[in-house]
C-alpha cells in the first residue's frame, strides 16, 4: 500500500487544493477549446482553424485571452453597475464548486462530501442566478430575452439532469461520488469481477439523457437559443466585453469539463480502470489522468453532438425536456428501482 | 425515426473529421490535416485566380491621362482625382515643349465603390487587375501603387477620427485582500459563523431598504446563502444543499423571473416603501424577541456535541421511518397545490 509520505496541516492542504483547482479550470477550458471547439469542429467541416499561433495553433485560445484583457470593461450606460460586474462572476462562482466534489482518485478530491452528487446538482443552479442578473443587469432587451430563455431552459433541463442521476444513485446506493466510483469499481459482471461494473451497461438511458441534458445546461448548440446570435445577437453576452467575457467563455468550458467528469465519475467508473486494487493508493497518482482520459472521451460526445445539429426551436427545446427526456428518466428511475429491489 | 437520422447526421461529421484529418485513408492513419482539408493557408500558399475573376479596381498610372471620365462616370462618385498640367520636353528638337496632364491623387473611397467596373469601360483607363484581390494587402513597403496609397490615405484618417472619438478609461485595481491568518477549529468556526452572520445581517437589512426590487431579490440570495452556509457551518450537509437547490436554485429565480417578466425598470422604484414603519419595526422586534427567547430558554448552555455532522442516510433513515407520516402528508400537500396550479392555469 502506498501512502502520501508528508503530512500536511488543514490550511495547507487547503492552499495546495484552491491553487489546483483555480489552475484546473483556466487549463480545462483552454484543453477543451483548442482540442474540440477549435480543431475537432474544423476537421469536421473540412478545414483547418487556427494555424498560426504557435504549432499548430496551440497558443490560439491564450492569445484570444490575452485580447480580451486588454479590451476596456465597457458598462452600457443604464446598466445597472453591480448587478452587471458581478454577474459573471456568480457563473464563474457556480462552476468552480463544481470542482469541490469532483474525485480524480480515492483521496484526491477536494471534499469529498456524503452528499456529493447532490452537491454538483445543487451548485450547477446557481449559475442561473448569474444568467439571470447578467440579463437584467444590461439594460438590453436582447439581453433580458437572452436571459429568460435561459433561466428557463436551465430550470427544465435542471430535472432530466437530476433524474437521469438517480438511476445511478439507486444502483450504488449512496450520493458519495467517490463511494460511486467504489461501487462499479467493487461491482461484477455475470459474476466476473475482472473490469469492474461500469453503469453505463444498465445505465445507457441514463447516460443518454445525462448527456442531452448537459448539453442543455451548458447552453450549447443545438441548445444556444439563450446566446443565439442571429435571433438576439447573443443574448445575455451583447454587452460583455473584455475580462467579463472570458469569464462566461471559461464558466462554460470549465464547467463542460466538470460534467463530463461527473458523467464519467457516475457512469464511467471514474478514476478506476481493470487491472489494479481499487483500494490501492496508486490510484492517487494514475487516477488524474484516467480521469483526464474518460472526461476527454465524454467530452468528444458532448461536442461531436453539438457540432452536428442546428439550433432547435424554444418551444421544441421545452417539449423535447418536459414531454421526452423526464418521462424517459422517471421510466428509467422506475425500472432501476424495481430491478434493484428484485435482484 | 428521428433517432436514426441524427446518428447518420453525427456520421457525416464524424466521417468528414476522419477525412480530414487523415487523407490517406484509415488503412494509413497518418494525420495530416492540412492535406484533408478543402481550404488552402491563404497568406502562405496563394491560389491562382480563375480566369474569369475581376479581382479589385486599380489604376495604371503610367496610362493615366487624368481625363476625370471614370470619376463622372461613377455612379457612386467615390472616385477622387486631382491632377495638373506640366510641360514635357518637345518631341523634336527645336519644336514647342508639350503639354501634359499629371496626376496628383488619384483614391478610391471603398467604403462607397460598389465593384459596378464602370470606370473600367474601355474608354477608361482604370484597370481590374485579376492579380490583384482583396484579401492581399501586404506588400513590402516602397512598392506601394495608387490605390495601395489611397487605401492607407483613407484607413489613416479614419483612425484619427476613430482617435479623437474615444477616451479609453483605465481599468480599476483589484482591491487587495488580508493575508489569511492560521487558528483553531473551533475558533475558526466561530470566526466563520460572525462573517457569515455579518453579512447575512447586513444583506437582510439591505433587502428591505433597497427601493430595487431587484437588488432586493439578490440580497435575498445573500441571505439564503447564508443559511445554507450555516448549515454547513453545523454539519447539516444535506439540509444546507437542500436549501442552495431549493430556495436559491428554485425559489428566487421564480421571484426574479416574476419580476422581470413585469414591467420593472432597473433602477429605484417608486410605491417600495411603506408608510406603517414604526408597526412593522414593532413586528420584527416582536419577532426576534420571542426567537431569541424561545432558544435561549430551550437551550440555555448546553453546548453542541463535537461532531455534529449528520450523514444523508441517516436523513433519509429518519424521512422515511420517524417521520414518515409527515413527509407523506407535505408530499400529498405538494400534490394538491401542483394540482390546483395546474387547474387555474388551465382555465384561461
Amino acid at each position: 500500500m502506498w501512502t502520501l509520505a508528508i503530512e500536511l496541516a488543514y490550511w495547507q492542504q487547503t492552499a495546495i487544493k484552491l491553487v489546483v483547482v483555480a489552475l484546473v479550470i483556466p487549463t480545462a477550458a483552454l484543453i477543451l477549446g483548442y482540442v474540440f471547439l477549435m480543431k475537432m469542429m474544423s476537421f469536421m467541416q473540412s478545414r483547418l482553424g487556427p494555424m498560426e499561433a504557435g504549432p499548430y495553433g496551440t497558443l490560439q485560445l491564450l492569445a484570444d485571452g490575452v485580447k480580451f484583457l486588454q479590451k476596456e470593461d465597457v458598462f452600457p450606460r443604464r446598466a445597472d453597475r453591480y448587478v452587471f460586474a458581478l454577474a459573471p462572476v456568480v457563473v464563474l462562482v457556480s462552476t468552480f464548486l463544481l470542482y469541490v466534489v469532483l474525485p480524480m482518485g480515492p483521496d484526491a478530491v477536494v471534499s469529498s462530501l456524503d452528499a456529493g452528487l447532490f452537491f454538483v446538482l445543487a451548485v450547477a443552479s446557481l449559475s442561473v442566478i448569474g444568467v439571470l442578473m447578467a440579463g437584467w443587469g444590461s439594460a438590453n432587451k436582447y439581453a433580458l430575452m437572452g436571459g429568460m430563455r435561459a433561466a428557463g431552459q436551465l430550470i427544465a433541463y435542471e430535472l432530466p439532469l437530476v433524474l437521469a442521476a438517480i438511476g445511478v444513485v439507486i444502483q450504488a446506493g449512496t450520493l458519495d461520488l467517490n463511494k460511486i466510483v467504489l461501487a462499479q469499481a467493487n461491482g461484477e459482471l455475470f459474476g466476473w469481477g475482472g473490469m469492474g461494473f461500469p453503469y453505463i451497461l444498465t445505465q445507457f438511458l441514463g447516460f443518454a439523457i445525462f448527456l442531452v441534458a448537459v448539453q442543455a445546461e451548458l447552453t450549447q448548440p443545438p441548445f444556444d437559443m439563450p446566446v443565439a446570435e442571429s435571433e438576439i445577437v447573443g443574448g445575455y453576452q451583447v454587452e460583455y466585453t473584455g475580462f467579463r467575457f472570458l469569464f462566461f467563455f471559461m464558466g462554460e468550458f470549465g464547467t463542460a469539463f466538470a460534467f463530463a467528469g461527473i458523467a464519467s465519475v457516475l457512469f464511467l467508473g471514474g478514476w478506476y480502470v481493470p487491472g489494479l486494487d481499487p483500494a490501492s493508493g496508486w490510484f492517487n497518482l494514475i487516477g488524474p489522468f484516467v480521469m483526464f482520459i474518460k472526461i476527454m472521451a465524454v467530452s468528444a460526445l458532448i461536442f461531436w453532438f453539438r457540432f452536428t445539429f442546428p439550433r432547435l426551436r424554444e418551444d421544441q427545446l421545452q417539449k423535447l425536456a418536459w414531454k421526452v427526456l423526464i418521462p424517459l428518466a422517471l421510466l428509467n428511475i422506475v425500472v432501476t428501482g424495481v430491478l434493484k429491489v428484485l435482484v | 425515426m428521428r433517432g436514426i437520422g441524427m446518428l447518420k447526421g453525427m456520421g457525416v461529421t464524424g466521417r468528414t473529421m476522419l477525412r480530414t484529418l487523415f487523407p490517406d485513408g484509415l488503412r494509413k492513419p497518418v494525420p495530416a490535416p492540412s492535406r484533408g482539408a478543402h481550404t488552402v493557408q491563404y497568406p502562405h500558399v496563394k491560389e491562382a485566380p480563375v480566369t474569369r475573376a475581376r479581382g479589385v479596381i486599380g489604376l495604371h498610372h503610367d496610362n493615366c491621362t487624368v481625363c476625370m471620365l471614370c470619376a463622372r462616370e461613377c455612379p457612386d462618385w467615390c472616385i477622387y482625382i486631382e491632377g495638373h498640367k506640366e510641360l514635357a520636353p518637345p518631341r523634336r528638337p527645336g519644336g514647342k515643349p508639350r503639354q501634359r496632364a499629371k496626376i496628383d491623387r488619384f483614391d478610391i473611397d471603398y467604403a462607397l465603390c460598389m465593384y459596378c467596373g464602370i470606370c473600367v469601360e474601355p474608354r477608361v483607363r482604370v484597370l481590374r487587375a485579376p492579380h490583384r484581390r482583396p484579401a492581399a494587402r501586404r506588400r513590402p513597403a516602397g512598392r506601394l501603387d495608387g490605390d495601395g496609397a489611397a487605401l492607407r490615405d483613407l484607413r489613416a484618417g479614419r483612425q484619427r477620427q476613430a482617435a479623437q472619438a474615444s477616451r479609453s478609461v483605465p481599468a480599476p485595481s483589484p482591491p487587495e485582500h488580508s493575508p489569511v491568518t492560521v487558528l483553531g477549529a473551533l475558533v475558526a468556526q466561530n470566526i466563520a459563523f460572525g462573517v457569515i452572520a455579518a453579512i447575512m445581517v447586513f444583506a437582510a437589512i439591505r433587502l428591505v431598504t433597497t427601493r430595487n426590487v431587484v437588488h432586493a431579490a439578490l440580497f435575498l440570495v445573500v441571505v439564503l446563502g447564508g443559511v445554507a452556509a450555516l448549515f454547513l457551518l453545523m454539519g447539516a450537509e444535506f439540509v444546507g444543499i437542500t436549501q442552495i437547490l431549493v430556495y436559491i436554485g428554485a425559489v428566487v429565480v421564480l421571484f426574479l423571473f416574476g419580476i422581470m417578466l413585469t414591467r420593472t425598470r432597473i433602477g429605484d422604484e417608486e410605491g417600495t416603501d411603506h408608510a406603517k414603519r414604526l408597526p412593522a419595526v414593532l413586528a420584527a422586534a416582536l419577532v426576534a424577541t420571542v426567537t431569541i427567547y424561545a432558544v435561549v430558554t430551550g437551550f440555555g448552555d448546553a453546548e453542541l456535541p463535537a461532531d455534529t455532522r449528520t450523514t444523508t442516510a441517516e436523513v433519509a433513515d429518519s424521512i422515511f421511518s420517524t417521520y414518515i407520516v409527515p413527509f407523506e402528508a407535505v408530499s400529498v400537500l405538494l400534490l394538491a397545490a401542483l394540482i390546483g396550479a395546474i387547474v387555474i392555469a388551465r382555465r384561461n
